[in-house]
């Protein structure tokens, strides 16, 4: 299991940027990346930009879920992908004060109303390598499905954010 | 090793945290939402508030540099004190400013537009003379900085990061 703290994640080849962590709300943690100068774009397969100069991360880890959401922003402030990690905690790590989750294998992305689930192999091999348990492997399975739900029907809470009030 | 993502938090209970990371230093911003109670000091017979609701923390680390400055700010956007604080290294580990202090300070009151020296007996008993004879010469670099005029972060437009 990989423990990711939010102050280090999806940095590559950004030389220049602005992180925003703000630690004043009873449900969860939300920082803000704003990339300042990045040495390359970030661009998918399709095509799609991610990262790139003045563009935005924002991640958002709820504390009683199993999830962790990042959401893209580009220059104009507009939302280019959600991607959700199934976490096994999301905490604030002792010595630093910075926001972590456990990575659970298991992603699912939100592009342009399509979704789909990544890396359900890799949190196969987990189990069968004695990397997580049986109990870890259902509860990303449950989280899953579970979260698949909620983005189905459109009420999956932390999408419904009024994240662009965090864009500065 | 200190993080600066960790310092000054006892009795806070609500904040943000700015990190701005440029090419040659970065620097870290905590605004105080919500504080137990304020944080108070007896500083040349007067009682000085540094940390309360609506305060800022502003952390500058150079990478360059063998020393990091603390500036307290009150809720009006005024500094309140700065503390320059020897250390042995600055770094960035897992994207989060770190420091190894070296417990000697230099710090400017501005209440009483007074400077003096902090730690300086402490520093004597919990480091070895190698390191000890390192923060002095460290601070007194500062020192000399600031009396010319020339301490990058002393003559910074701190507001621009407040934000």
């Amino acid at each position: 299991m990989r423990k990711k703290l939010i102050s280090k994640t999806y940095l590559r080849d950004v030389s220049k940027y602005k992180l925003d962590i703000y630690y004043d709300n009873d449900e969860y943690y939300l920082s803000v990346k704003k990339i300042l100068k990045t040495m390359s774009p970030f661009i998918l397969e399709n095509g799609l930009c991610l990262i790139n100069n003045n563009y935005y991360i924002v991640e958002v880890l709820p504390k009683f879920e199993n999830y962790a959401m990042r959401v893209y922003f580009n220059e104009k402030k507009e939302r280019l992908e959600y991607y959700f990690d199934i976490s096994l905690k999301n905490g604030l790590d002792e010595e630093s004060k910075i926001p972590y989750y456990d990575d659970l294998y298991t992603d699912i992305t939100v592009n342009n109303g399509n979704i789909e689930v990544l890396d359900e192999d890799e949190l196969k091999e987990a189990l069968d390598y004695g990397n997580i348990s049986k109990e870890e492997y259902d509860l990303a399975n449950v989280t899953k499905e579970k979260l698949l739900k909620s983005i189905k029907e459109n009420n999956n809470k932390y999408m419904n954010l009024n994240l662009e009030s965090y864009l500065k | 090793m200190k993080f600066l993502t960790s310092t000054y938090l006892k009795d806070i209970e609500k904040y943000k945290l700015s990190i701005f990371f440029e090419e040659r230093y970065c620097i870290t911003v905590k605004k105080i939402i919500k504080i137990k109670k304020p944080f108070i000091l007896r500083e040349e017979n007067m009682d000085i508030t540094i940390i309360d609701n609506g305060y800022y923390i502003l952390e500058f680390m150079p990478f360059d540099e063998k020393y990091i400055c603390r500036i307290h700010i009150d809720k009006n956007k005024k500094i309140i004190e700065r503390f320059y604080i020897a250390s042995k290294k600055n770094s960035i580990i897992d994207g989060i400013p770190v420091f190894e202090d070296l417990k000697i300070s230099y710090v400017n009151v501005l209440l009483s537009n007074s400077f003096k020296f902090y730690n300086i007996e402490y520093a004597k008993k919990v480091l070895n003379a190698e390191d000890y004879l390192f923060a002095m010469n460290q601070i007194n670099k500062v020192k000399k900085e600031i009396e010319n005029k020339s301490n990058y972060i002393y003559n910074l437009n701190y507001k621009k990061y407040l934000i």
